[in-house]
């Protein structure tokens, strides 16, 4: 993950995008929203040793309004700001738990979910999806890291490295 | 105390802003539509495309499964058509190829009194006749030609016993009187009791006279009477049946009713008995 190339950041950015698909119908049955695509790029971009570069969000995000029918410029918005905000506050996450930045996550994700409801989705936006969503991204990556503290052999066998 | 990463925010911020443009130019204008459409067709045009050949290789392939499945029938078929045959051939040579297996049955029973049995299966028996009228006959088939000499006035023989008495040979086929025909006479004898018994017209009856003048032995209900041989065509002493009923004619006559324990109705394959 430290070293991961463009071309593999784009294709697990696709794929995720395809599950976040079949399972965004899912979610909204019960009122809540996971942005997987947005959460796995910044977690690249968190675990990746010199982050995605700026040029390099942009063209992603791009991609992804493209593919996922999204007003054009949106994604490309919310991962530079995501890139830029990783970026610029890299040393300090390095002070914080993994509970702290679960927590941060989860906020980013929620304000996700919050600004591309403003954006495109105007007639769903409710503070009650926004809390729901909140939990549900927090209980996501707080698993997530459960499961990378726990259980190494997972995150081995991902080849995910530290 | 960590201090921040040192990055190039104009880089960053040039791009935040140019995104921010491009999404305002893309809500507000529609300026995006064009690459969007072309997506789209490009999308669909290789769902399109994608489907054709899929639809293709499935056409194909399903093609070449009804191939298979056909030629398994063709297969299926041919081995029924084999066994169809086999089965005629079996059917048309029945006395050839199952002679010797009825005739080791019929021979434990008649082992006494004749060597050789000709072995034929019934080729017509009308049943309603049998069960309503006097004339009990059958036609047996003579496929191996078994000259009328040969065959005419024998005993014919199920597995059980003496069922009857060839008379006729004409082309395939041997005529058969059965014992219970009306016009059929059987010589029997119960112990020293000797009669020719005729037969009834009905299944399974015989029926002998006994007159008190002429034979002063008792005969009750139950006794078993034997082929006498007195006629030349039966063997002697081969269980034909059982007295069943004796029923007063006068005052001197009695008829007696014989119930023959040998039937037809239930066999396909006969034997004729043949001396050498």
């Amino acid at each position: 993950m430290n070293n991961i190339g463009y071309l593999r950041i784009f294709f697990i950015i696709l794929v995720t995008l395809f599950f976040e698909n079949i399972l965004s119908a899912l979610f909204l049955k019960f009122n809540f929203y996971i942005p997987f695509t947005f959460l796995v790029f910044s977690y690249i971009h968190y675990k990746k040793t010199n982050g995605i570069s700026a040029t390099g969000s942009f063209f992603i995000g791009i991609l992804v309004d493209l593919i996922s029918q999204n007003p054009f410029g949106l994604n490309a918005l919310m991962f530079c700001l995501m890139a830029l905000i990783i970026s610029y506050y890299k040393n300090i996450f390095k002070l914080f738990s993994y509970f702290q930045i679960c927590i941060f996550f989860s906020l980013s994700a929620t304000f996700y979910v919050g600004f591309t409801n403003l954006i495109s989705n105007i007639g769903i936006f409710s503070y009650t999806n926004l809390f729901s969503s909140l939990l549900a991204s927090f209980i996501l990556c707080i698993s997530l890291s459960f499961i990378n503290l726990y259980n190494p052999r997972i995150k081995n066998r991902l080849g995910i490295r530290d | 105390m960590a201090i921040n990463t040192p990055i190039n925010s104009f880089i960053f911020g040039f791009y935040v802003l140019l995104s921010s443009l491009i999404l305002y130019f893309d809500i507000a204008h529609n300026k995006f539509e064009k690459v969007k459409n072309s997506y789209n067709a490009v999308v669909i045009s290789s769902n399109y495309i994608i489907d054709k050949n899929l639809e293709s290789i499935s056409f194909f392939y399903k093609s070449f499964q009804n191939n298979q499945n056909l030629l398994r029938e063709n297969q299926n078929l041919s081995y029924q058509l084999d066994q169809l045959k086999v089965e005629n051939f079996l059917l048309k040579n029945f006395d050839m190829y199952f002679n010797d297996f009825y005739k080791k049955d019929m021979l434990e029973t008649f082992s006494s009194v004749s060597n050789r049995v000709y072995i034929s299966k019934i080729a017509s028996f009308d049943t309603d006749n049998y069960f309503c009228c006097t004339n009990h006959e059958l036609i047996l088939n003579n496929f191996e030609g078994i000259p009328k000499d040969l065959i005419a006035n024998r005993p014919v023989i199920s597995k059980s016993g003496i069922v009857g008495q060839a008379y006729d040979v004409i082309n395939d086929s041997i005529k058969v009187i059965l014992l219970s025909d009306a016009r059929h006479i059987t010589p029997l004898k119960s112990g020293d009791f000797f009669c020719n018994a005729k037969g009834v017209g009905r299944p399974n009856l015989l029926s002998c006279s006994l007159n008190t003048l002429i034979h002063q032995n008792k005969l009750e209900i139950g006794d078993l009477f034997y082929t006498s041989g007195m006629g030349g065509v039966f063997p002697v002493n081969i269980l034909i049946g059982e007295l069943v009923a004796i029923n007063k004619v006068d005052d001197n006559e009695y008829l007696l009713e014989i119930y023959l324990y040998q039937s037809v109705i239930n066999e396909n394959v006969l034997g004729i008995l043949i001396d050498e």
